[in-house]
């Protein structure tokens, strides 16, 4: 863009004419006492509770504790930014509740908890601002969920599938594959007509990187904004990171469109509280959480709603993730967001490390809105896969045996093994409805029984082929039918069969 | 109630009693009056009142008019 020497002055002088001197009363606090990212302000009379103020050099606070006669300020910043505030400076109020900047112009960009861009593409260029902490929406200004978030993880979206404005938590030890889910579901959203915003909270800022770079590689930055308070921003930043992305989430349900938002993740979220907390001099609970830990993410996690017609219809669904120690899900942080949330996807290293890609245990898992988020279609195929792990799960002991077992023994036991090869799925691929019922169809009716189980994989990429080339209508008709019908059962059978006989030949 | 005036360059005696006057008016209270001077400030006068400030210097005026032109959005 060619800028005009002309132009810039005539822009500038035009707000220089606009600009207006007005001499303001402001209420000012002096520093009585500075540390470790918290300063304790004498003064500031009439200050609202989390209420932006200002320190000398454009140094920015949040005011978290009015007592009798001081005021606890929160600092942001990053690289500890109290390093320049001494005792005696002044502090004066802006009179704005921490808001941040929302709409279109966040599509795409990186941002920190304020909405400052870190992505270096240039200032967020919008006018409006939403506060941090709204209220969620009433009983009345709701509906039930009732549309699919696709994940494009089969399962995930045949076992405990996930409605838009539903709250699903996603739990599982260190290195089991949380963040990758939560990616391949954002890669998924592409042509969904869904916003993502994906929340790093306290994350290493080489892995808010990597999801950046990955997120661009499959075109999903298009459509999400990556909110990053990475373990480097002071405490106060990543307390509120969550919020600010679910203000910016806000924005756009109210407008009526819909909206994904993964907080990456709670656990680390209540440990910036609790640092914030006891710095505070607040009195800690259980395991020095303070008493309003339950409150820190309930309120948060509220504001995730279907909204009813008259407001727009429009949905955030939120994917929490919390990260347990040794597989305990029932420590204090992960019971807690457990019994927020709407149904959880309980990811298990001994499964990761059996070769079980997403390790996810679909006996624990549960999703409470479940079948009314499916389409009828993949109800139908998925209630029959349910059944056949159930009771594989059940004899799956067994096997270690190495007896002899009876035909209906062994049947189950066959059938149930195909079944966990079809529900693996590589990284970065997430898969549409479509292909997901024809394969779950495919092995509920037995016709992978008779395949060796490390052949289930290659059938499976062979069969997507197969009908690409030779019915490519299939797909759509899937998607459109309210339900496999007579018609639809017969052309899969065919289908099926026809692909079975050349991968044998070919294999 | 004590009141500090802060300039950069020292004021007139006529000056300092304007000042007095409109403030009695405002905070109805006896005011006790103290001087500094402050080169930073460039011009004008700040008038801190126990925690309010009342900021009529130039220095500030130059960092509104900082802030409100950085943020001119192009149409």
């Amino acid at each position: 863009m060619v800028l005009k020497p002309e132009e810039v002055t005539s822009i500038i002088k035009k707000e220089l004419e606009k600009y207006k001197t007005r001499l303001r009363t402001e209420s000012i606090g002096t520093v009585i006492q500075v540390g470790d990212t918290i300063a304790r302000v004498y003064g500031l009379d009439d200050v609202m509770m989390g209420e932006l103020v200002q320190f000398s050099d454009n140094i920015m606070g949040m005011v978290l504790n009015l007592e009798e006669d001081s005021v606890g300020v929160v600092i942001f910043g990053t690289d500890n930014p109290d390093k320049n505030i001494r005792e005696g400076d002044i502090v004066k109020r802006t009179g704005k509740i921490v808001q941040v900047p929302v709409g279109e112009a966040l599509i795409g960009r990186v941002v920190n908890t304020l909405g400052r861009p870190i992505d270096g593409k240039g200032p967020i260029n919008t006018q409006k601002s939403r506060p941090l902490e709204s209220s969620a929406p009433n009983v009345v200004q709701r509906q039930p969920v009732k549309e699919p978030l696709q994940t494009g993880i089969k399962a995930i979206d045949a076992m405990a599938p996930i409605g838009r404005g539903q709250r699903e938590l996603i739990i599982g030890d260190r290195q089991t594959g949380k963040t990758a889910i939560t990616i391949d579901t954002i890669i998924n959203q592409k042509g969904k007509d869904v916003y993502c915003i994906y929340c790093a909270i306290g994350q290493k800022l080489s892995s808010v990187v990597a999801v950046n770079e990955m997120l661009k590689k499959h075109g999903a930055m298009d459509y999400t904004t990556i909110v990053s308070a990475s373990s480097r921003a002071s405490a106060s930043l990543q307390y509120l990171a969550p919020y600010a992305a679910t203000a910016m989430a806000e924005e756009f349900m109210y407008s009526g469109k819909h909206v994904l938002v993964i907080y990456d993740d709670l656990s680390k979220h209540a440990q910036a509280y609790r640092q914030l907390s006891l710095l505070l001099r607040r009195p800690p609970g259980r395991e020095a959480y303070p008493g309003d830990i339950f409150y820190l993410h309930s309120r948060l996690l509220e504001r995730s709603a279907k909204l009813n017609n008259e407001l727009g219809a429009g949905s955030i669904t939120a994917i929490p993730i919390v990260e347990t120690q040794a597989g305990d899900i029932s420590s204090y942080i992960p019971t807690n967001v457990i019994s927020i949330t709407d149904g959880q996807i309980y990811l298990e290293s001994d499964l990761f490390y059996a070769g079980v890609r997403p390790a996810v245990n679909v006996g624990l898992s549960v999703s409470r809105v479940g079948g009314k988020a499916q389409s009828k279609t993949m109800r139908q195929v998925a209630s029959k896969l349910r059944l056949d792990l159930a009771q594989y799960r059940e004899l799956v002991t067994f096997t270690q045996f190495g007896t002899d077992l009876d035909k209906t023994t062994r049947a189950q036991l066959t059938r149930g093994e195909r079944m966990v090869e079809v529900l693996k799925q590589v990284q970065y691929e997430p898969l549409e409805t479509a292909k997901q019922v024809i394969i779950i169809y495919a092995g509920t009716n037995g016709y992978l029984d008779d395949l060796p189980v490390g052949a289930v994989r290659k059938f499976e990429v062979y069969l997507y082929k197969f009908i690409e080339i030779k019915y490519p209508g299939l797909r759509s008709e899937i998607e459109l039918k309210n339900g496999l019908d007579v018609d639809l059962r017969n052309k899969l059978d065919k289908l099926i069969i026809d692909c079975k006989k050349e991968f044998l030949a070919n294999h | 109630m004590d009141v500090l005036l802060r300039t950069a360059f020292p004021l007139e005696l006529d000056l300092i009693k304007k000042i007095e006057v409109v403030l009695r008016k405002r905070f109805k209270q006896d005011l006790r009056f103290y001087i500094d001077l402050d080169g930073s400030l460039l011009g004008g006068v700040q008038v801190v009142i126990g925690n309010t400030i009342i900021d009529g210097s130039v220095v500030k005026r130059l960092d509104e008019l900082k802030g409100k032109l950085t943020t001119v959005s192009m149409e």
